[in-house]
């Protein structure tokens, strides 16, 4: 029988600002078991997790090792313990080589001061082998694919001697195909001699995957249980407290639309002779969603840039509503209508310094009611029109004045979207809407993005999540290596054809009848 | 123009180096860790005033090195406690203490000396030059590389350490890792904190010894403003060079050359504004030079910085 | 308004910071065996002690108001514009020249030509710079620092070779004419016309900061360009501009310090006000009334330490290391601001127990 190797019992944590992230939480994981943790954004997982790594630490509860007390105040004393965490986000040095990265921070010592860089080679091998996994060594980690870098981040764990690992996300990144990969190498350790815990909110994957799964919500952990024992559903309604989730209902587009967008042919360069994006051709229509499905790294946030004006379109044409508006200046691109919502809302899409009224106004810079000759700033005026779209998304936050960086995830979102919404729209450039948020946040979004479509506005979504795409697209194009390399019917296909396509491993011409 | 002229050209080059070297090496080990250091510039002012200040009192330059290294290592556990514990602007912080050294150097100049512009005395020891026997032997090489100051070849030797300070030790790892991705470090286990204070240190000193030869090296004196921007220069060199010592080092050599060739073209009939003003344009082109090599695509994509500073902190 | 509570918080804590830096000053006093009372009196009643002396300070605060705001506008928009001095200095040998070589002309002309001379030559003295960074982003804080000394060298050939006056000792231009010569605002204290130009300047500035879109799109570039960008503002554009806005402000220094009190160009005439200028505008946080409030202070400071100096025996340059250390207890100043934050949240809910 199999003994209990690590139990958290009555795990509280409150974060500064009275934020209860975890009430009275507790786990209990066999040795062996895939035990995976689900539960929305704010559920508590990570908090757990990174208790349970030492990365922070609880007010109260205690953590149990083979039936012994533990307290793991550091990340070192939780590898030591034979903890190992592999984060959603890399922790990777993107200069290094591969096996610089693997044995940061433990290399072993050649004369005590230098590297001895053969010895290590030497014991990374032995991991590799033993658990069926090969990482190329002498390669820069920022070369390697995102699945390569993952195992990386695995072996590391391993290298310092992880019994337990705890994976954060681990599929957030990867495509169905790796995905699989993946599950074949957490069976392999587990088989061979590890633990493993993982969080996720993809639920098709923790069914295929752990033997045990636990659910939280609100910081409390509901209940565990068998996973064979279970449906998706039943674990769908747990975690978000109701019947499953919203609908959309879309109309379906009429054939005789005009195009909006076009792109001949674009390319847009990274370096001097590679490029990123390659002769990539499509149309949008308008009061279309078409989504662009890819493995993140593939070309498609250079495309948006491109198509939005922050960098170049070294060849082909893009035209809009029958004009070219090729490398045209993003004054000029807003003017015509065409917003982009970008991918990182923080950096590019909000000056987290500024007011809201500051960030709602920036693309407005020749509008006549708030700007009054010589060039005065109409502050009044500006200081309504921030109101009436505070209170038209719902944004919640003291007024106009108020610092954006203040501004919880979807609040900022939703000062975004209520900028690129709010000034003549006909065409929107949008990337990862709801990365980040909770299912409330992501609704409204999703539906702000739905009566754009109503409307008539001409929709390309970017977005590494498939469910979403499916969700909201009336078309599917993949991008692979800077190319489009298929193009689908949501209902004609699978989320897993369409990861084949994102891998490479398939190619297509275009569908006959599409716009291409 | 003979071969004699261009030998002394290149041997003065060769010596103009040995400042940006030096202080260009510990700003590569700061930059490496994170922080662009713009401070070069007082810590090895303020160098070059304790090296005068040890050596005079007693007579001997070892103790004058020996304050200049205590000194700049003092200034540095100021810019660290402002950068590194209190979690300060490094620009500001870096111009407010370039400001402090001019100052202060000015400051204790007169209280200890009791004099303003410049100091010098026959107390002061001088860090001597090294001659080689052997080459003697040969006419060329001599001319070039023989009967410098100490400190410059001391330099060629810390060019070497470095690099396996860099590439083959686990600190030089650590250093990059605590500039390019810190976090990464951190969830080793090692404190990022105490990287860049190691490399705070390091940039320290090796601005002490910077400084100490400016002062000590070739002319047993203090001025004023002594430095007269060579920390910029040094600055602009680890720009130039990346993390790379042996390119940022070619950098200085470069413009070493510059000023060596400003000081002796001299005499020659053109104003000596005009010459003097010469190493400074040659970094300014240098950085040019790199910039367009580097732009191939110009857009403003890349303003990582001021977004970086708006994401961690204010920028006053 | 938000903008003038912003400007009384920045004011209130520009005090604390100076009281500490005087605390600092008055340790290192005791510490040379020196008495900081006897020293800090002497040093303010010689800076304010009589008109003249209130007067002397409007007139070194002028040339450090317009230093600053050049600072100010320019770094505001997120460029950093290190090369004030070099540029001061293109502006007062433009303004000498232009100065001394016409003849003839009435007050009301020559003055405005020789201020028109000198900020097209601080203009283009930044527009270098500034086209280096836009186009090409070569750094400015290494390329203006670098033109510093460029500068210096150039305008010390043109006062040593062509524009020489033989009667003196070199690196000076001869004194510009009579009707080159700013008037006196009030003759007998020797209070120079030129502190009006400070304050028109930097009410000027604040204008454009608070109240026109130029402003706005300057603070939201200097904020996030990358923002910026993306809503469509031309950034590359813009910077330029805040940059000959800041070059034209460092000529017009040149031209105050040369038509306004010197009356001629001379090697060292930038002295101090390029970096002070920085300074001043680090301190005030870019923010134009709080320049003119600090400028102030500083001139106290920095005209005191005569009398410091005489009378308690402090080597005057002690105010230049305090001036130069303020930055550093600036930047602390977040820090304490945050602990003193605290304390008072203790003490409130102290106060509501009592009830």
């Amino acid at each position: 029988m199999t003994e209990t190797l690590l139990r958290l019992e009555n795990i509280n944590k409150t974060f500064p600002g009275g934020v209860h992230a975890n009430r009275d939480a507790g786990l209990v994981v066999k040795k062996g078991e895939i035990h995976a943790i689900v539960g929305e954004n704010g559920a508590g997982k990570s908090t757990l997790m990174n208790i349970l790594y030492g990365v922070l630490q609880p007010d109260s509860g205690k953590i149990y090792l083979n039936d012994k007390e533990v307290s793991i105040n550091s990340a070192r004393e939780a590898k030591k313990l034979g903890i190992g965490m592999v984060h959603q986000h890399f922790m990777l040095v993107p200069s290094f080589t591969v096996l610089q990265n693997v044995i940061l921070g433990y290399e072993p010592r050649q004369n005590l001061a230098f590297v001895d860089n053969k010895h290590a080679e030497k014991q990374v091998q032995e991991i590799c082998e033993r658990y069926n996994l090969s990482i190329p060594l002498d390669s820069l980690t920022q070369d390697v694919s995102v699945g390569i870098q993952q195992r990386v981040e695995i072996i590391k764990a391993i290298y310092r001697g992880a019994a337990i690992l705890i994976l954060d996300e681990p599929t957030a990144v990867l495509t169905p195909f790796e995905a699989e990969d993946l599950f074949r190498i957490c069976r392999d350790m587990v088989a061979k001699d590890k633990t493993i815990l993982f969080i996720s909110h993809k639920l098709k994957e923790v069914l295929a995957l752990s033997n045990k799964v636990t659910v939280m919500r609100k910081g409390e952990t509901l209940v565990t249980l068998d996973t064979q024992e279970t449906s998706e559903s039943e674990l769908a309604c747990l975690i978000v407290g109701r019947d499953q989730l919203w609908t959309v209902g879309k109309q379906k587009i009429s054939h005789d639309q005009p195009t909006v967008l076009e792109t001949q042919s674009i390319s847009v360069q990274k370096t001097a002779g590679s490029f990123c994006v390659r002769d990539v051709s499509f149309r949008v229509k308008a009061g279309e969603i078409v989504g662009i499905a890819g493995v993140e790294g593939n070309g498609q946030s250079e495309l948006m840039d491109a198509l939005a004006g922050l960098t170049r379109i070294d060849r082909g044409d893009v035209i809009f509503n029958g004009s070219s508006i090729l490398n045209c200046p993003i004054s000029e691109l807003r003017a015509k209508g065409i917003r982009l919502i970008p991918e990182d809302r923080m950096t590019t899409g909000a000056s987290v310094k500024a007011s809201i009224k500051e960030n709602l106004i920036i693309d407005r810079n020749d509008c006549d009611s708030f700007i009054s000759k010589p060039d005065v700033m109409n502050w009044k005026e500006i200081d309504k029109h921030s109101r009436k779209l505070i209170e038209k998304f719902n944004i919640v936050a003291q007024g106009p004045d108020t610092l954006v960086g203040t501004l919880s995830g979807g609040n900022l979102q939703k000062v975004v979207v209520a900028r690129e919404l709010s000034g003549k729209h006909k065409c929107l450039l949008v990337l990862q809407p709801a990365r980040g948020l909770d299912i409330g946040a992501s609704e409204f979004i999703y539906q702000q993005l739905l009566d754009a479509r109503e409307a008539g506005n001409a929709i390309l979504l970017v977005s590494a999540d498939l469910d979403e795409l499916f969700l909201l697209s009336d078309r599917i194009l993949v991008i692979y290596e800077g190319e489009i390399v298929a193009e689908f019917l949501p209902d004609d296909v699978t989320p897993e054809e369409v990861g084949l396509y994102m891998t490479g491993a398939k190619r297509t011409t275009p569908m006959a009848g599409s716009a291409l | 123009m003979n071969i004699d002229f261009i030998l002394d050209v290149l041997g003065t080059g060769l010596r103009m180096a040995t400042p940006f070297i030096l202080a260009g090496l510990g700003g590569l080990i700061s930059l490496s860790a994170g922080d662009l250091n713009i401070s070069l510039e007082g810590f090895m002012l303020i160098g070059a005033f304790f090296a005068i200040l040890g050596s005079y009192l007693f007579e001997s330059y070892v103790i004058g090195i020996c304050f200049a290294i205590l000194a700049t290592m003092l200034y540095g556990l100021i810019f660290g406690l402002f950068t590194i514990k209190l979690k300060a602007d490094v620009f500001v912080v870096g111009i407010a203490l370039n400001l402090l050294a001019s100052e202060a150097t000015v400051f204790f100049s007169r209280l200890f000396f009791n004099v303003r512009g410049s100091f010098s005395d026959p107390r002061i020891v001088g860090i001597p030059n090294i001659h080689f026997d052997i080459l003697e032997k040969v006419p060329m090489l001599n001319e070039l590389f023989n009967d410098h100051s100490a400190f410059v070849y001391v330099s060629w030797i810390m060019i070497i350490v470095f690099w396996f300070l860099i590439y083959r030790t686990p600190y030089g790892f650590y250093f990059r890792a605590a500039g390019e991705h810190p976090e990464a470090l951190e969830t080793t286990g090692i404190r990022v904190n105490k990287i860049r204070w190691i490399a705070n240190v390091i940039c320290s000193v090796m601005c002490g010894l910077a400084g100490a030869h400016l002062s000590l090296g070739y002319l047993k004196l203090f001025v004023e403003d002594m430095t007269a921007g060579r920390g910029f220069i040094a600055l602009s060199a680890v720009i130039f060079g990346g993390s790379n010592p042996l390119t940022m080092s070619f950098t200085s050599l470069l413009f070493g050359l510059a000023e060596g060739i400003s000081l002796r073209i001299q005499n020659m009939g053109i104003p000596s504004q005009f010459t003097l003003m010469l190493p400074y344009l040659t970094t300014i082109l240098a950085l040019v030079f790199r910039a367009v090599k580097k732009n191939r695509k110009v857009s403003l994509l890349t303003s990582i910085a001021a977004v970086e500073t708006e994401v961690k902190g204010e920028k006053l | 308004m938000k903008n003038s509570k912003r400007t009384i918080n920045s004011l209130t804590s520009i005090v604390g910071v100076f009281i500490a830096t005087m605390i600092f000053g008055a340790v290192i006093m005791v510490v040379i065996g020196k008495n900081p009372l006897q020293a800090y009196t002497a040093m303010f009643s010689y800076a304010l002690g009589d008109m003249s002396a209130i007067a002397n300070l409007m007139n070194r605060s002028m040339a450090l108001i317009l230093s600053a705001l050049c600072y100010a506008v320019a770094s505001n928009a997120g460029i950093y514009n290190l090369g004030g001095k070099g540029q001061i200095e293109l502006g007062a040998i433009a303004a000498a020249v232009i100065g001394y070589k016409l003849v003839g002309l009435p007050i009301y002309i020559h003055i405005p030509l020789c201020i028109l001379a000198a900020i097209v030559m601080g203009m283009i003295g930044a527009a270098v710079p500034g086209y280096l960074r836009v186009k090409w982003k070569v750094d400015e804080v290494i390329s203006t620092i670098m033109l510093n000394s460029v500068f210096f060298m150039f305008t010390s050939y043109l006062a040593n070779y062509p524009f020489r006056d033989v009667t003196r000792w070199s690196g000076t231009t001869p004194p510009v004419a009579e009707s080159a010569k700013l008037p006196f605002l009030i003759q007998n204290i020797d209070l120079r016309s030129g502190i009006i130009l400070g304050f028109v300047a930097a009410a000027v500035i604040y204008w454009i900061f608070n109240y026109t879109n130029q402003g706005y799109r300057w603070k939201m570039i200097g904020l996030n360009p990358r923002f910026a960008q993306y809503g469509g503002v031309n950034v590359a554009k813009d910077q330029m501009k805040a940059m000959i806005v800041s070059g034209l402000l460092s000529g017009l220094t040149g031209a105050v310090l040369v038509c306004g009190s010197n009356y001629r160009f001379w090697e060292s005439i930038a002295g101090p006000y390029g970096w002070d200028g920085v300074l001043v505008a680090m301190l005030a946080k870019n923010n134009p009334v709080a320049i003119i409030a600090v400028s102030f202070v500083f001139s106290i400071f920095k005209n005191g330490a005569l009398g410091m100096e005489q009378v308690a025996g402090v080597p005057s340059d002690l105010t230049g290391v305090l001036l130069a250390a303020l930055i550093l207890f600036i930047t602390g100043r977040e820090f304490v601001s945050i602990i003193f934050r605290k304390r008072k949240h203790i003490v409130l809910v102290d106060e509501k127990v009592k009830q």
